[in-house]
């Protein structure tokens, strides 16, 4: 595993990418890093406002029994969020390290990992504001202290992805539409903004609920939701969504070392 | 130094060959991928390095010559790992810092400042360890008052000062500099050479690309010399320096005689306007000849010359005064000469002649001359013709360390040591 070694020597280099990066992200904005926080926080308001007030939408019942559908919401969300940052990420910023490529040597994944340490920063705080929120409703558990968990799982199987996705856009930049088009039907094949409940057991003749299940992705959403939302612990759930992204990620990383020698005559 | 024979080479270049594909050879969509995947042509792009196998000795200084497009910076940066090899393997052995072009490896947005971070980040040098050196290389590169400013806003001289004070200054085992260092000031040149003769000192193996065979010559122990990609020779620097002169040279006579021929009519129409004078006698042109009376495109430095002075009389005149005058291309008044007091060159008639001037040791140094040309009547009082400085004249030499426009012939006596402990 020498490309551990490679990345872990150039931890520098990572700092200073996943810097460039944050700094640049509210550059001349005057409330800065409030957006952050305002962002979610919208997020938050209007879905509460449109699906408890216009929609009457009818969640799952929390842990402690409430039904908020906004935080049911929410709770899918930031682990959504992180998952299709990751994957559309590396290609930007393997982008906008293109030009240093051609002109000084350096493992191009140092990009890819301080654009994810810094995208990461994002979904902290989307995910503090939840867990505060929670605790503050009065729907704390000790599941939640394997949110930090989830959330990594989450991050390293979208870099996998990511991965793959920033050489093929490298060779042909219709890849990134492609990932779009494809992410936003993912979106709406993943109990997100629905509860599984209402999906029919049958539909055509097929098991829709259970083909839904099937959906790697929603281990992921899932066990964010466990651990949030409805505070419990599935060991399972967390020991699949583990594998699939150690796996993934790997795999994904490794591709991009073996291939991003060379990229730089691409980009 | 004894161990200097038993470090391994600091970088093996085992026959390695690069080809670039150009923008119609690739495919950009994933119709195209599909579609054209039989039809691809194994030999598409374009091959800037063929076959090249070469050994750069630890702590040895290194040349790279060739022409425009001979494939030394493709080499370079195959050496620093920015390209790889289409086939054969480079291995090195050290930190390289690589120097190749205008702010190589600077981000725009960022400030100087930054950039040297980032650029120590790039190396695995962290920012506790780099800041030690940041004082440094913004006194080198003489930017304090900028350093906090974003890079885009430089000039090529201050991006090109960052860029070398970046490189020396993280103490890289191999440092590959292209020919960067000619946009610098003079006085910034001289401090870059003084530093990489420093590092030289030091052990630092240093693989270096230039156009100035000079540098290259008292800089470099070792010289490869690149032609089209391929490799043409490699070994002490003077050797190889004088046979890509010598290739230089031919290639610039080739050139040149077929160009004079059909240049000559041409220039003269559209040059006349560059003569003044009463026009009883002008002067045609000036051959360049050789020892063995054949023309020549160009002349050499330190060998025979003839200027045969070409002239037209249309009427008769009486012991005119031939001169010529060389001027090198910056203006300089290099020199001159004239019949005038030395040859008496009677009564001219109508038609057409020549005077020949020989030199038997052409004294003036390699670079682009022009001659201007005239004639006055023996009293100097009526100038039958002048004609401005449009004959070109150019030098090549073998000698890569000409200083100014003209040798100075004579010979150093003994050096005599004066110990004033006596």
């Amino acid at each position: 595993m020498s490309q551990l070694r490679t990345i872990w020597d150039h931890r520098p280099l990572v700092a200073n990418f996943a810097q460039r990066e944050l700094k640049a992200r509210y550059r001349r904005s005057l409330l800065g890093w409030l957006w952050s926080l305002i962002n979610p926080l919208t997020t938050i308001l209007v879905y509460s406002l449109v699906f408890s007030v216009i929609f009457r939408a009818e969640p799952p019942e929390a842990g402690d029994g409430s039904a908020f559908f906004s935080l049911y919401l929410f709770s899918g969300l930031v682990v959504w969020n992180l998952f299709s940052t990751m994957i559309n990420g590396p290609m930007d910023w393997l982008g906008g390290v293109a030009d240093l490529l051609r002109k000084i040597r350096f493992p191009a994944d140092a990009a890819i990992f301080g654009g994810a340490v810094s995208a990461i920063v994002q979904t902290l705080i989307e995910a503090a504001i939840l867990l505060a929120i929670m605790l503050a409703i009065g729907n704390g558990s000790l599941a939640m202290l394997a949110m930090p968990y989830v959330l990594v799982c989450t991050m390293l199987a979208g870099l996998g992805v990511g991965f793959f996705v920033s050489i093929a856009n490298a060779h042909f930049r219709d890849v990134r539409y492609l990932v779009g088009v494809v992410l936003s039907v993912v979106f709406f094949l993943v109990p997100i903004v629905y509860p599984p409940s209402i999906v029919p057991e049958r539909h055509w003749g097929l098991p829709l609920r259970d083909l839904i299940e099937l959906n790697p992705v929603v281990q992921f959403i899932d066990a964010g939701r466990d651990a949030s939302y409805f505070g419990e612990i599935h060991w399972a759930r967390l020991g699949v969504i583990g594998l699939i992204s150690v796996s993934v990620f790997f795999a994904g990383w490794s591709y991009f070392v073996r291939k991003s020698v060379d990229i730089s005559e691409e980009l | 130094m004894a161990d200097e024979q038993t470090r391994p080479p600091a970088i093996v270049v085992d026959h390695v060959s690069k080809r670039f594909l150009l923008q119609e050879d690739r495919a950009t969509s994933i119709k195209e991928l599909f579609i054209s995947r039989r039809t691809r042509n194994p030999d598409r792009g374009f091959k800037a390095v063929r076959d090249v196998s070469l050994e750069v000795p630890a702590g040895s200084t290194f040349g790279l010559i060739g022409h425009n497009g001979s494939g030394k910076s493709t080499l370079l940066r195959l050496m620093a790992g920015i390209h790889q090899p289409t086939s054969g393997t480079i291995t090195t052995s050290g930190r390289i810092s690589a120097l190749l072009e205008l702010g190589s490896g600077f981000h725009p947005d960022l400030t100087g400042r930054e950039n040297i971070y980032l650029n120590g980040a790039m190396l695995g040098i962290g920012k506790k360890e780099m800041r030690g050196n940041v004082e440094a290389i913004v006194e080198f590169a003489g930017l304090e008052e900028f350093i906090d400013q974003p890079v885009k806003v430089y000039s090529s001289g201050m991006y090109v000062r960052l860029g070398f004070a970046v490189s020396v200054h993280v103490e890289p085992e191999i440092l590959l500099v292209d020919e960067v260092m000619a946009v610098g000031d003079e006085e910034f040149q001289r401090r870059c050479l003084e530093h990489m003769y420093r590092l030289r000192r030091e052990g630092v193996t240093i693989v270096f690309v230039s156009h100035s065979l000079g540098l290259v010559e008292s800089m470099c122990e070792t010289v490869a010399w690149l032609d089209h990609g391929k490799l043409m020779q490699v070994g002490p620097a003077a050797e190889v320096c004088a046979s890509y002169l010598g290739m230089v040279n031919a290639d610039e006579a080739g050139r040149r005689s077929a160009e004079v021929e059909e240049r000559d009519a041409a220039r003269q129409i559209e040059l006349e306007h560059e003569r003044t004078g009463s026009g009883e006698i002008r002067t045609v042109h000036i051959d360049l000849i050789d020892e063995n009376w054949a023309r020549l495109g160009h002349a050499t430095t330190g060998k025979p010359l003839t200027f045969r002075v070409w002239f037209d009389s249309v009427e008769q005149v009486t012991n005119p005064a031939f001169t010529f005058d060389i001027f090198h291309e910056n203006g300089a008044h290099v020199t001159g000469v004239t019949t005038h007091g030395r040859v008496d060159t009677g009564v001219i008639d109508k038609g057409q002649g020549f005077i020949d001037f020989t030199v038997p040791k052409l004294s003036l140094h390699p670079g682009h001359y022009r001659i201007a040309t005239a004639i006055v009547d023996g009293a100097g009082l009526n100038v039958f013709d002048k004609f401005g400085r449009v004959i070109p004249l150019v030098v090549v030499g073998t000698d890569t360390v000409a200083r100014g426009l003209v040798e100075l012939s004579g010979e150093f006596g003994p050096l005599s040591a004066h110990d004033l402990g006596f």
